[in-house]
């Protein structure tokens, strides 16, 4: 079976978007039930991030084995910080952090999607038909006039950049409370008022 | 602090925009650093586990 670089380029925007997808899931557990995310579940979303900057070099200038290697490294370092959190609640009676989603929570289901992102890497790195250039494929350097790609792309810089903000607002300049209560920068502020 | 480690995800994600790959890898590289760091930071505090 040969991977073009279209359909890689495809199948890396739909990874990207499923990506998306669990940011702006923690977003809304975080948002509706006012589950402030702590210093680990950040973590976990840096990990997130730093995977779609792969498959966005993967979107921008058409697949390498160089970014699929960023996005393990990225999936590796968020596998770490979920399996180090799973650990600090797998004995029974240790409680346990935020609301289950369908039975898990979210620190196993990013554990999951680690993994998965890990197996689906190495699994994309086995087709060397999509590594051809730009100039063998007759596309553009960016995007390759996929509009899903670039949407995918400008959805996850959005998001980084929004989780910046909140959490920004959340812990301050200084180190994230753990467990956090409030919103600390907005604290301040009121304090200051 | 962890604020920080998107910012410069999305600056990077940012020079990649621009064609500037090289800055780009430098800038992930740096903040895939400070992430172990931060990861290190966070995972040997002290636990307030509540039984």
């Amino acid at each position: 079976m040969t991977l073009t670089p279209e359909i890689s380029r495809t199948l890396n925007a739909l990874g990207m978007l499923a990506i998306c997808l669990v940011l702006v899931l923690a977003y809304a557990y975080q948002f509706a039930l006012y589950e402030l995310p702590c210093p680990l579940c950040l973590l976990q979303r840096v990990g997130f991030v730093a995977v779609g900057f792969g498959l966005g070099l993967n979107l921008l200038y058409g697949a390498r084995p160089r970014n699929y290697a960023l996005m393990l490294i990225a999936a590796i370092l968020g596998a770490s910080v979920s399996i180090r959190q799973i650990l600090l609640h797998i004995v029974p009676g240790t409680g346990h952090y935020g609301s289950p989603v369908l039975g898990l929570h979210y620190y196993t289901w990013a554990g999951i999607c680690f993994f998965l992102i890990i197996l689906g890497t190495s699994f994309m790195l086995l087709f060397e038909g999509q590594y051809k250039t730009a100039a063998e494929t007759g596309h553009g350097p960016r995007f390759g006039n996929n509009r899903l790609a670039k949407f995918a792309f400008l959805l996850m810089l959005g998001l980084a950049v929004a989780n910046a903000v909140s959490t920004l607002i959340e812990c301050g300049p200084g180190i994230c409370a753990d467990p956090p209560l409030s919103y600390d920068l907005i604290d301040k502020v009121e304090g200051d008022v | 602090m962890i604020a920080l480690l998107f910012a410069l995800f999305a600056l990077a994600m940012g020079l990649a925009w621009y064609d500037r790959q090289t800055p780009a890898l430098l800038v992930f590289g740096a903040t895939m650093l400070m992430s172990v760091y931060w990861l290190k930071f966070h995972a040997t505090s002290v636990l307030t586990i509540q039984l």
